[in-house]
């Protein structure tokens, strides 16, 4: 025969349950130290916010708070923090990558342009959007020495400038510049005969080469860089650094 | 025999390496999460926050971090950035890390990540205001390789800041509905909108902060008719720093807001925005007058035609 035992535990028992699983609630709380060493972290600051279950490793990761209103936090705390973006949902952070970081033009002919190309590619993660800028150090200086290969003002018909970029197909016209190909690329070049010279650091601003104001994944954009030399241009190797900066928009 | 040809065999697969080796091209991989973080903060209090960059890269990279501050941004929320800016509240901001500080190069193990613990402390006697920057972390080199030629690129990454030094919770902000763009093909007498209803109608909104600080856009944008609603469409929630503007996005992260009008509607209709932000509210309202343009005129060129046959036919009989 078969018996149902619920119906056997006495009622006393099931009192005591209730109580301690109550009482459980009030005293089961982590306890948080305010001043943290380790050898890789020193934290002096008087209040560290961290949110509920354990965050160990290496290192300390501090989260936001959670487990109150707004209001309450900003009462208690002083602060309220909110990290990321709540309404697009993308477990990716946000990334960038450039394809080749060393550019090297080889040997250049007088009149005979040389190119090379990378990729700039981008994914936003929840960010609604993005900018990649540009910025030379210098124009191609030579290492040993002062002389430059000038930044390229494109055709005489059409100068170009660090913002207009205008075509560069003759081949009489000596200098450095890009071209940005892709979907995200400046609408500036309109194709692939479109060029501009870099923005100089300390003496201009950074030059948008791709944005998007839209959330995005591995968005990719072809730059070339193009070299063409006169024949007084003085023999030897000449070098300069380029900075990309992709800045999320907020 | 059997020597030489092991020797043979092995200088060759050497060869075959060191050339696939040398043209591998060497890339820059970077990655940092959080991208925002937006703090609301007392005066005399002090908060520290977690950023994690990775390096991508195959090769070990140097790498600086230097805080960036910004005033004003484009209609799409990028910051307009100066590298070499500068301002007084900077000094709020330190990292905690032992071996990490500000515009000093550390180095990120290849396909690793690093932790940088940012603390942040407002002195009691700070200003009411908003401090935005970017948190820049950029691949350093000391001076380039002098054997290299050409081009050296590196790269850098940010994550941006905005900070509410305030006393109270969502301090209060002016937030303008400022600009309703229709870009739809329309016809515009005087300040009056008409447009066709085989036409599917396509605007865009635009809102300006006047007020002092930052504030997230949260709302809807609809069509009516005499009251009564035929359409609604979410706001994407934005963040707008004061004193700047921000074109608002549709649930969908995309820029455009339409409303496809029935076949033969006639009459004018409403576009209504409405605003929340945490502290304030905001509406705007534009009219357009919707009618089937497109049917009328090809009813008026169908008359004409018969006309003009029936004209023809008796002129012939």
């Amino acid at each position: 025969m078969f018996t149902n035992k619920i119906y056997q535990i006495k009622p006393k028992f099931c009192k005591h349950l209730i109580l301690l699983s109550i009482l459980s609630l009030f005293f089961a709380k982590d306890a948080f130290a305010d001043n943290l060493t380790s050898p890789s972290y020193d934290i002096k600051m008087g209040t560290i916010n961290i949110t509920g279950g354990s965050k160990s490793s290496a290192s300390y990761t501090l989260n936001d708070t959670v487990g109150q209103t707004a209001q309450g936090e900003f009462n208690s705390a002083g602060f309220t923090v909110k990290a990321g973006f709540q309404y697009v949902l993308d477990p990716n952070p946000f990334s960038f990558t450039i394809s080749d970081i060393d550019l090297d033009y080889g040997s250049l002919v007088p009149g005979t342009p040389s190119t090379l190309t990378n990729i700039l590619t981008i994914t936003t993660g929840g960010a609604y959007g993005y900018t990649v800028k540009a910025i030379e150090d210098h124009s191609l200086k030579l290492i040993s020495d002062t002389d430059t290969i000038p930044d390229t003002s494109c055709d005489l018909a059409t100068p170009c400038t660090v913002s207009d970029a205008t075509p560069w197909t003759d081949n009489g016209r000596y200098g450095f510049g890009y071209n940005a190909n892709g979907t995200d690329a400046d609408p500036e070049f309109v194709n692939n005969t479109y060029y501009r010279p870099f923005p100089i650091q300390g003496t201009d601003q950074p030059a948008t080469v791709m944005t998007k104001n839209i959330p995005t994944a591995n968005s990719s954009v072809t730059v070339t860089y193009k070299v063409n030399i006169s024949g007084s241009q003085a023999a030897g190797t000449y070098q300069n650094g380029i900075q990309y900066l992709a800045i999320p928009s907020f | 025999m059997k020597l030489y040809t092991f020797i043979t065999t092995a200088t060759f697969l050497s060869l075959l390496l060191l050339t696939f080796a040398s043209t591998a091209h060497a890339k820059i991989g970077l990655t940092v999460d959080p991208s925002l973080v937006k703090i609301q903060i007392k005066p005399g209090k002090a908060i520290t926050k977690a950023f994690t960059v990775e390096n991508n890269s195959d090769t070990q990279k140097q790498i600086v971090v230097r805080l960036i501050p910004f005033e004003k941004a484009d209609s799409n929320g990028n910051p307009i950035i100066d590298i070499k800016s500068n301002s007084s509240w900077l000094k709020y901001f330190a990292i905690s890390n032992t071996n990490i500080k500000f515009e000093e190069p550390f180095t990120i193990e290849p396909n690793s990540k690093e932790q940088i613990i940012l603390s942040l402390s407002i002195p009691e006697t700070a200003n009411i205001e908003d401090i935005y920057a970017t948190l820049l972390f950029s691949t350093y080199e000391n001076t380039l390789p002098s054997q290299s030629k050409g081009t050296i690129v590196s790269a850098s990454i940010g994550a941006n800041l905005l900070v509410t030094i305030t006393s109270e919770l969502n301090p209060k902000t002016i937030l303008k509905i400022d600009t309703i763009k229709i870009t739809s093909p329309h016809l515009k007498i005087g300040r009056k909108i008409f447009s066709d209803s085989l036409t599917t109608l396509t605007y865009q909104l635009f809102v300006s902060n006047t007020g002092n600080h930052v504030t997230e856009t949260k709302g809807t944008t609809s069509i009516s008719k005499n009251d009564i609603v035929l359409s609604v469409q979410k706001l994407l929630p934005q963040h707008v720093i004061s004193k700047s503007n921000r074109q608002l996005l549709n649930s969908d992260g995309t820029q455009d807001f339409t409303f496809k009008p029935n076949t033969l509607s006639f009459g004018w209709h409403s576009i209504k925005t409405n605003i929340k932000t945490e502290s304030t509210n905001s509406n705007n309202s534009t009219d357009i007058f919707i009618f089937p343009l497109k049917i009328l005129l090809g009813l008026l060129l169908v008359l004409f035609l018969l006309k003009t046959i029936l004209k023809f036919s008796k002129e012939k009989s």
